[in-house]
């Protein structure tokens, strides 16, 4: 290959990278917590047995697993306001989008992780006269949590690659602020070759960290 | 819940139980009274709503009909008077008739002694070390100390069977239910559990047993059940309705058994 490689100008500007970087964490950290606080809560609200409260719930889950998140992030930042006159900065319509649309993920597996428990542990836990609550929080909670956790590490490191996305509605993200680099310096091959080893070097410790937690639990089964 | 003084001498009061499960009648008016100390076996085909009449009995399943007595806790699901049944008197009502099923339903991310302490400590409030104490003499009393760290997964059915009777008798229940609990057994283990049983008659614990196990309901019961299709069929004192069945669905049963008879 006859391409001759110049990290040079990269080097100078590794701050706008670097900032990038930041910003790829912090909107990954934020859409995380968020969204499985949604999911929690949405995972528990669906346990009531009453279609006025698991109807809606059903159908947000449905919207944001079965359209594409680019077209969630678009529509959040350019349709809604038209819709509803509402506003929203690049970055609220990027966290808000990312956290629904992982929230709907994350209900999803929590929902799976505690129909996963045998119906003999709540009779056991219920036959002893322990509460509802208290069955929940000391017996199926605590095993349910288990099986959940590798599927729940796989949906945050999709959470972050997918906040790759946000770099469209010009939030400076890792993605973002290569676009920015490429137009300063017009070394694309560098600096997207940069950026996919930062996402590499981000990502592969927590898919290890996956590989280890399923086989952990492989043994204690 | 009402709260009766009971001072009949019955510990068990059933009357008119029925149960639907949707639209198919499970139990239809159910009349069972079991005396303090008493055990009764329940016997009969699969599907006859034994199990179920268990289940009802502690309110896993919720009767559609009917009242039942445990001790001195009443549940009435008649028409009129029927009660609102809250979580809070639900749970009072199952902490006071212990069950033990057949899939054993041990918590799988407990030791035994955990498994023991659970009811112990979150529905009798002890404090942790009398709770342990006391889960570590039960464990004693099913012949299980030296398991007290060892989880679910590590024991031999019949040691999860036993572990699953302390932790039903550390709720210091009035009564004990068992739900065929050695048909998930293999055939040499079934022994060392209906042993621990036997020692629970004799100490005068009140006990239903739906069970397959005919010897056992011959020595160990003082009155049999047989139910068949929701109804009970035929009841009478454990050696008079094996060796003189008055029903024809009770002989036919019965018929099934003869090789594993006294």
């Amino acid at each position: 290959m006859s391409y001759a490689w110049d990290f040079g100008a990269l080097w100078s500007h590794r701050g706008l990278l670097l900032e990038g970087a930041g910003y790829t964490l912090l909107f990954t950290f934020a859409t995380i917590v968020l969204g499985m606080a949604i999911g929690v809560v949405v995972a528990l609200l669906r346990l009531i047995p009453s279609k006025i409260v698991t109807a809606p719930l059903i159908f947000y889950i449905g919207v944001f697993r079965c359209t594409p998140v680019l077209v969630q992030l678009i529509w959040m930042y350019y349709a809604l306001p038209v819709l509803t006159g509402i506003l929203l900065g690049p970055a609220t319509a990027a966290i808000l989008t990312l956290s629904l649309y992982g929230g709907a993920f994350y209900a999803e597996i929590f929902r799976a992780g505690i129909e996963s428990i045998e119906r003999g542990q709540w009779d056991g836990a219920r036959a002893l006269g322990m509460r509802r609550h208290a069955v929940m929080q000391r017996i199926i909670m605590p095993q349910a949590l288990t099986r959940m956790v590798p599927p729940l590490v796989n949906q945050c490191i999709l959470q972050l690659k997918n906040t790759s996305l946000v770099s469209v509605i010009a939030v400076p993200d890792l993605l973002y602020q290569s676009q920015v680099l490429t137009s300063a310096t017009y070394r694309p091959l560098e600096v997207y070759t940069v950026s996919a080893i930062i996402y590499f070097l981000l990502l592969f410790p927590a898919t290890m960290a996956v590989q280890y937690l399923e086989s952990r639990l492989a043994k204690g089964r | 819940m009402a709260t009766t003084n009971n001072t009949a001498a019955s510990m068990i009061e059933i009357r008119e139980l029925g149960k639907f499960f949707g639209e198919l009648e499970v139990l239809r008016k159910v009349d069972l009274t079991v005396e303090s100390g008493g055990v009764v076996a329940i016997i009969g085909p699969s599907g006859s709503g034994k199990s179920t009449l268990l289940r009802c009995i502690n309110l896993l399943e919720t009767p559609t009909a009917g009242r039942i007595r445990v001790g001195d806790h009443v549940v009435d699901f008649n028409g009129p008077k029927r009660q609102r049944l809250n979580d809070k008197s639900v749970a009072a009502f199952r902490a006071n008739t212990g069950m033990v099923f057949q899939g054993f339903n041990l918590f799988l991310h407990m030791t035994a002694l955990q498994n023991v302490m659970e009811g112990l400590v979150t529905v009798r409030r002890l404090p942790h070390q009398t709770a342990e104490q006391e889960a570590l003499a039960l464990l004693a009393k099913v012949g299980l100390s030296d398991k007290a760290a060892v989880y679910p997964n590590q024991l031999s059915g019949g040691q999860k069977q036993r572990v699953a009777i302390a932790r039903a008798l550390a709720m210091k229940p009035q009564v004990m239910l068992f739900d065929e609990v050695t048909s998930a057994l293999d055939p040499e283990l079934v022994g060392e559990v209906l042993a621990v049983m036997r020692q629970l008659a004799r100490e005068g614990m009140t006990m239903i047993v739906v069970t397959h196990e005919m010897a056992f309901a011959y020595q160990v019961a003082d009155r049999i059940v047989f139910m068949r299709d929701g109804v009970i069929v035929e009841e009478g004192p454990a050696k008079t309705l094996i060796d003189n069945p008055q029903q024809e669905s009770t002989r036919a049963f019965l018929s099934h058994f003869r090789n594993g008879l006294p």
